[in-house]
């Protein structure tokens, strides 16, 4: 069952420009130019139930501003959505108990205090039974694995243990669609990966619908199934991250290592080389022809190891990143 | 009847939590807390002047007597105190419409508004002006002889009240435009400006003053009002002003207030 559709959603920010220097400030002050720019342009998508989409885009892309618009923090320039049946913005507050939002740059905690207050205080917001509170708190903090901190003040918390406690103060009132920007960002690899396994076990148990945004490849291979790539304000690919490189499905690597020091030119002929370093090499070769290819190289050179692989996600990404006119990096 | 007071006590006990917080956030940093005292008390003094030239002079001005006098300046003191104890949020407003700050608060199932601008209460700030406040109303009253009937307390404190409750409207409504404008500190400087008026009682203005802060930039409400009541020199119409004035003004806010937040851009980030 769909619970979140997005129909041609755009957004458009006005924003004044300014001539560098004095002279530039001071024609600023009397004649303003403004100018506009679109950060989401006429996207579509629809989410399922407990379903966990990852939307992925360079900085920029309008990732943020559409998890933005979803929650109801901003109001939209056009468009259509309806995520369980309410529109976000209208700002209702049976929709606002429906859902969750945890930003990894922003924060819901009162830094001088202990996580435990900003929960309680979540509580009576939400208007949280205390023996359901106290179970679900119960289940998060052993989870996540922070029992022992919830008297510690916030501000003296690592990052990986406030954002751990964000997640707690996000899910106290049981969501039914949780949205996250950028949950990761900054943390050591162990909280990046506790988090993740987090999330994954935390929609496989309770259904929970997911919508994540996150510039590490890994977070979306861990927690979702889907993904959604955004670039210039637009969709430009929609499914299961592993076929992001599908457009690359038609390639293969090769990569090889030979009892001698190898030449460009003798490689040409096997494929387009990426690499070359002494003794090692990257080919790009064509997979139609990979079975030919590589018994002619191992005929014509005193070849040690050789790996077959396909091309990495990273590339895909980077070939959907580029493609609708924006440069990724 | 029975739900608006369900909602009463739910805002009632979100309020009360919110207290308790930042009574806890402040014991946090003594210095800053005890400064902030510090400070408060150094306005109140340059206020106390005020009142200490008029009874000095002893004068009557328009029709009013000095102990007259000390309880406007009482009530302005003391309303202007309390205002102190909200004055954290309206001075982060700006700041977390620049930032991006309000996205959480944004998304909780509870009037935004109040989140926004009752979420952090100062308590240091308050103490000093609402005592000497009312010291200077005590005073002020029983020297002027003015009975003290249930009828004249309740109706001072309802028009302490509504002053209040202008004061948080008219020193909303510039920090507003943060959503327009970003920074807003000359505004904000200008609606201090006007508020100050109020460090006299309207009484020593010229007419045509009096009649702009009565009707159009009810600021004269806010301190005049109350001691007026008490001195039966209000009018059965400006006793209705009185109490109509602040909701117009409220209902002129909550307009801004909506526009703004649809204006909200919210930081990238």
């Amino acid at each position: 069952m769909e619970i979140i559709t997005v129909k041609d959603l755009t957004k458009t920010f006005t924003y004044s420009v300014k001539e560098k220097g004095l002279r530039g400030s001071l024609r600023n002050l009397f004649a303003r130019q403004t100018r506009q720019k679109t950060a989401v342009s006429g996207i579509s998508f629809a989410v399922d139930q407990g379903e966990a989409v990852g939307l992925l885009g360079p900085n920029g892309a309008g990732k943020t501003t559409t998890l933005k618009m979803l929650s109801g923090i901003l109001y939209p320039t056009s468009g259509e959505v309806k995520v369980a049946g309410y529109v976000p913005w209208e700002r209702q507050r049976e929709y606002q108990r429906r859902f969750a939002i945890v930003m990894g740059q922003k924060t819901q905690l009162w830094p001088d205090l202990p996580a435990l207050d900003t929960f309680e205080l979540n509580r009576r917001i939400y208007q949280i039974d205390a023996a359901e509170y106290q179970r679900t708190l119960d289940e998060l903090t052993s989870l996540l694995d922070v029992r022992s901190l919830l008297q510690v003040q916030v501000r003296r918390l690592s990052l990986g243990e406030r954002m751990k406690m964000e997640l707690i103060a996000a899910l106290l009132h049981r969501p039914e669609i949780l949205y996250l920007d950028e949950p990761t960002i900054g943390l050591d690899i162990l909280s990046q990966r506790s988090i993740r396994e987090f999330l994954h076990y935390y929609n496989q148990q309770t259904k929970t619908t997911i919508l994540l945004t996150s510039h590490y490849t890994a977070d979306i291979e861990a927690i979702c199934p889907r993904s959604i790539i955004i670039n210039h304000g637009s969709v430009v690919f929609d499914g299961p991250l592993a076929e992001v490189s599908e457009v690359f499905g038609h390639k293969k690597l090769v990569s090889l290592k030979a009892r001698r020091d190898l030449d460009a030119g003798e490689l040409a002929g096997f494929g387009t080389v990426r690499r070359l370093d002494h003794n090692t090499a990257l080919l790009e070769v064509d997979r139609d022809g990979l079975q030919g290819c590589l018994q002619r190289l191992f005929g014509a050179l005193p070849v040690v190891d050789l790996d077959v692989k396909d091309i990495p996600i990273e590339e895909g990404i980077a070939y959907f990143y580029r493609k609708a006119g924006v440069g990724a990096q | 009847m029975k739900r608006l007071w369900a909602r009463v006590r739910y805002y009632l006990g979100l309020l009360g939590l919110f207290a308790k917080y930042s009574l806890m956030e402040q014991m946090e940093y003594r210095i800053n807390f005890v400064a902030g005292i510090a400070v408060e008390c150094g306005y109140m003094l340059i206020k106390l002047m005020y009142a200490v030239l008029i009874l000095n002079a002893g004068a009557e001005i328009n029709g009013l007597t000095a102990n007259e006098m000390l309880m406007c300046i009482g009530t302005y003191i003391m309303v202007t105190g309390i205002y102190m104890g909200i004055y954290p949020n309206f001075w982060a407003l700006p700041l977390s419409v620049r930032d991006g700050s309000l996205d959480m608060l944004l998304t909780k199932p509870v009037n935004s508004q109040f989140l926004i601008t009752l979420r952090k209460l100062d308590f240091g700030m308050p103490i000093p002006d609402v005592l000497c406040g009312l010291a200077l109303i005590v005073y002020g009253w029983q020297q002027q002889g003015l009975p003290v009937t249930f009828a004249n307390v309740a109706g001072f404190v309802v028009f302490c009240i509504t002053g209040w409750f202008l004061t948080y409207c008219l020193f909303l409504i510039p920090e507003l435009l943060s959503f327009w404008f970003i920074s807003t500190n000359g505004l904000q400087a200008l609606s201090s400006s006007v508020f100050d008026f109020n460090n006299t009682p309207m009484n020593i203005y010229p007419k045509w003053v009096q009649r702009l802060g009565i009707f159009l930039l009810p600021v004269f409400l806010i301190t005049n009002f109350p001691t007026l009541f008490v001195m039966g020199a209000l009018s059965p119409a400006m006793i209705l002003w009185g109490l109509a004035a602040p909701l117009l003004i409220f209902a002129v806010q909550r307009f801004l207030w909506r526009r703004a937040l649809r204006r909200y851009t919210s930081a990238s980030g």
